[in-house]
């Protein structure tokens, strides 16, 4: 049998047992629009720790996180040091949103928001936002699946073929059982996903330098400034300091700003769930070091790959490997993309229908998630078009979606912590916020010391709301209770919002 | 009172925290040398803070106890 017959075997293995897992996952949850999308608010903390950990860490983080370590060196380190930073005020955030979502039923962040900012304007604006910010995200994890397959394979099975049935099966699985088989499958893949970085990020520096050790020492010898902090940039001259810092700090006001990781608050089976999912998430931070200890093994190695993104399965395939330990890679590749993949195309369907359509018609629960569906496969057909066309703006739109989704903190945060924010100064400092980070985005010589977009749009965003906010009347303190001390929540909403 | 004092100690921690992983503070550590168990001083330095901010969310999480 050739090699690449084993290898797909084993992928085809990989992809029948996370099909049967996410099939059974949906067995336990109600036929509601709360069981399909927020899990009938059951899922316990082994679940709860993989949904996030894995939803996090996608494709981007398996692929793109040696291939930062490979052509940026020490630029690297900025993903691992804004993970802790940018979980920990969830600790607090967290289950104050889950008690108040679970009182007032909310499944969306749109719906939390515009439960404390009563306006159809926003919904749609967060619902437009969130959709545009997941697409590109979702071709990424396509493209990431199409091209590990297609690598590992040598090439006879494509990347439209690899993308198609790995879609295929995370597509089946999340329409029959909704957010339930997200989280059993990512448990699954987590799994995979951290065995397989540990293993391989251990393996590779021993098999090609001797040791941890000695690879950095051969490193720091030939490419001295490939580890000096900040690193370098994409062309290959020195990072800014402006540039590594302000990508920590975007990376980390962001990061449970991701509708897909938001929406997971609704989820938890209590609050202590959340704080303890918070607490662990370092342990599945530290995945990144095997990562990047992965990039590194190449670049003495394999000094020449020109697509960086291609450094891990290029070692893989160079490196005299077990058929079983690529199989396996394969298998842990696609984990990271499918873990985050089926998590964004939920939660852009979601929002899209809850968010989108719900507030402007009268829709049954029937009717809810039915349309929840279609809208799935829908996203799922843009995003494989975007994956199997060539699109170097795909990643340009992904980057400018992070600095438009930070944008989405200063409206929660007023909305849990500052009783006199309003709804127009909501509106205006997220379209101002948001427009600056666009602005930023195709002008970047327009901001000083090489600055992410992301933060100058928050530059902009908060004086913005609390200006407007300021001027605009407050809204009645008994609402606003509601959301600033959740406690005596009533199950019923009132939308008098202002007052 | 004490839950108080937790609190702000882990506001203060991860402030610290945040101002030890981006410039200025990072600077002093940007060098790679000397490896401190096999890793370049800037890894080591990420490393050493991912522990760090675990270690204070487990101490935040039980002293808690269990008041739900």
């Amino acid at each position: 049998m050739s090699q690449w017959l084993v290898v797909t075997s084993m992928i085809v293995g990989y992809l029948l047992v996370t099909l049967a897992i996410g099939l059974r996952a949906g067995k336990g949850t109600s036929a509601t629009v709360d069981g399909y999308v927020a899990g009938d608010r059951n899922f316990g903390l082994l679940v709860m720790y993989f949904v996030t950990g894995a939803t996090v860490f996608s494709a981007f983080a398996f692929l793109g996180g040696p291939g930062w370590a490979y052509s940026r060196g020490a630029a690297a380190f900025y993903i691992l040091s804004y993970g802790v930073l940018g979980i920990a005020p969830w600790y607090v955030m967290g289950p104050k949103i889950a008690r108040i979502g679970r009182r007032l039923r909310l499944v969306t962040q749109a719906q939390f928001l515009t439960a404390r900012f009563p306006s159809k304007t926003l919904s749609i604006l967060i619902a437009l936002v969130s959709v545009v910010a997941l697409i590109p995200y979702i071709t990424l994890q396509m493209k990431g699946a199409g091209i590990v397959i297609e690598a590992v394979t040598e090439g006879q099975v494509p990347l439209w073929l690899g993308s198609l049935v790995s879609y295929g099966i995370v597509m089946i699985y999340v329409l029959t059982s909704g957010v339930a088989a997200v989280g059993w499958t990512n448990t699954f893949q987590g799994l995979f996903m951290i065995v397989i970085a540990w293993a391989l990020g251990l393996y590779l520096p021993h098999a090609l330098h001797g040791g941890i050790g000695p690879m950095f020492t051969e490193i720091i010898d030939n490419h001295p400034n490939l580890l000096t902090l900040p690193g370098l940039a994409s062309n290959g001259n020195p990072w800014s300091w402006g540039g590594y810092t302000s990508a920590i700090i975007i990376s980390a006001v962001g990061l449970t700003m991701w509708p897909h990781i938001f929406m997971k608050a609704f989820t938890a089976k209590n609050e202590k769930i959340i704080r303890q999912t918070v607490v662990l998430f370092p342990t599945f931070q530290l995945f990144l070091v095997p990562v990047f200890l992965i990039g590194f093994a190449g670049v003495m190695a394999l000094p020449n790959v020109d697509r960086p993104d291609f450094i891990l399965p290029e070692l893989i395939l160079t490196v005299d490997l077990p058929l079983i330990v690529v199989g396996l890679f394969c298998a842990g590749a696609l984990s990271a993309s499918m873990s985050t993949g089926d998590a964004l195309l939920h939660a852009t369907a979601s929002v899209a229908v809850e968010d989108g359509v719900r507030p402007f018609a009268t829709l049954s629960e029937y009717t809810q998630r039915w349309m929840i569906r279609v809208v799935m496969v829908l996203a799922g057909g843009v995003a494989y078009f975007f994956a199997v066309s060539e699109g170097q703006s795909l990643v340009v739109l992904l980057l400018t979606s992070y600095g438009v989704i930070a944008q989405l903190a200063p409206p929660v945060v007023a909305a849990l912590f500052w009783g006199r924010a309003t709804t127009l100064g909501v509106l205006c400092g997220l379209i101002a916020g948001a427009g600056a980070a666009l602005f930023g985005f195709f002008n970047p010589d327009s901001i000083p010391w090489g600055l992410h977009e992301g933060v100058l749009g928050l530059m902009v965003h908060i004086p913005v709301l609390v200006a407007v906010s300021l001027v605009t009347k407050a809204q009645s303190s008994e609402h606003t209770s509601r959301f600033l001390d959740p406690a005596p929540f009533q199950s019923s909403i009132s939308h008098e919002g202002n007052a | 009172m004490k839950s108080r004092w937790r609190a702000s100690f882990a506001v203060g921690f991860f402030i610290v925290y945040c101002v030890a992983v981006m410039w200025p503070v990072a600077s002093w550590f940007a060098e790679p040398k000397p490896l401190i168990g096999g890793l370049p001083v800037p890894l080591a330095w990420s490393i050493l803070w991912i522990i760090l901010g675990f270690v204070v969310l487990i101490g935040l999480e039980c002293s808690r106890g269990d008041r739900e």
